[in-house]
């Protein structure tokens, strides 16, 4: 069974700029962390590029989606057009959770204390398969973020205790607040609008720490 | 006290010795003024090699280590780097 999201109809266009902007200062940390990679050539930056890509690549899909949508929604649509459509929304739903997931999957990768390739493929898999083979994929999409973020969240919270990641905890709880609440948008249209302001504050804050972090001293 | 010093200082620490010293040093100025065991010191120039932000040297009277260009430039932008790796939770 297909889900979708319930957005309120005053929002449409309003989430599709917002996720641009996700996009955007997703690609951005990408940018800088390859970039401190290159100079550093420290592991960890290469992994949170990859991280970061492939979230702001989600964001794009999503708004893109979206952006879809609302094309087809002001044209007249014909029956054997719907079929098509939705197909389209589905797959590309599923493109857009994937890179999601496998984001963080990669974030969380890059925390653990031992890697190895088999570590790696083993909790993308499980991901992606608990994502693709669920009747609620949706559902799943957010219950499998909630439980990635929540662990960066006690990594950043027990290893980190600098003022500077204090920031980027913070933001990093907001998204986890925001998956708990995108899981109530198949019912409740209001959650979709909430959990994009509490994406935008925590974009917010990521792009403050990157900014004060690469101006130049 | 100081606190314990993470890699990415002990990198620049390493780097900042060499070239203070003309950008040419022995191990053993390394290891004096670096502050590390000589365990620890093989490791992090072993690795410093690797990544090519040092040159080994060997001569009749031992060897040498030298600052690449790769180094100098992690040196120079070594500000960024940490504030950018503490920022987010990368060091």
């Amino acid at each position: 069974m297909t889900q979708f999201y319930i957005i309120p109809h005053w929002f449409f266009g309003v989430d599709i700029a917002m996720e641009l902007v996700f996009a955007i200062v997703a690609a951005l940390v990408a940018f800088f962390s390859f970039k401190i990679y290159k100079i550093s050539e420290e592991e960890d930056s290469k992994f949170f590029g990859i991280s970061f890509s492939l979230i702001s690549l989600s964001y794009t899909v999503w708004a893109t989606m979206n952006l879809f949508l609302l094309s087809k929604i002001s044209a007249e649509i014909f029956e054997f057009e719907l079929n098509n459509i939705l197909s389209i929304t589905y797959i590309s739903a599923l493109v857009q959770m994937g890179l999601f997931v496998i984001g963080l999957v990669t974030l969380t990768y890059s925390t653990l204390p031992k890697r190895t390739g088999g570590t790696y493929y083993l909790l993308a898999g499980l991901s992606l398969l608990a994502i693709v083979s669920s009747s609620l994929p949706l559902i799943t999409f957010r219950i499998v973020s909630v439980l990635l973020l929540s662990f960066l969240l006690y990594h950043y919270m027990v290893e980190h205790k600098s003022k500077k990641a204090r920031l980027t905890l913070v933001a990093f709880a907001l998204l986890l607040v925001s998956s708990i609440d995108f899981i109530f948008t198949i019912r409740y249209s209001l959650a979709y609008v909430i959990g994009h302001l509490l994406e935008l504050v925590a974009y917010s804050l990521i792009l403050t720490r990157l900014v004060s972090s690469v101006k130049k001293k | 006290m100081n606190k314990k010093r993470n890699r990415l200082e002990v990198i620049r620490d390493i780097l900042e010795v060499i070239r203070n010293k003309s950008g040419r040093i022995k191990p053993t100025h390394i290891l004096y003024k670096s502050n590390l065991s000589y365990q620890m010191m093989e490791e992090y120039l072993s690795e410093l090699i690797t990544k090519g932000f040092i040159r080994e040297k060997k001569q009749s009277k031992g060897k040498t280590y030298l600052i690449t260009d790769k180094g100098l430039n992690y040196l120079n932008q070594y500000r960024m780097i940490a504030d950018f790796t503490s920022s987010f939770g990368l060091e």
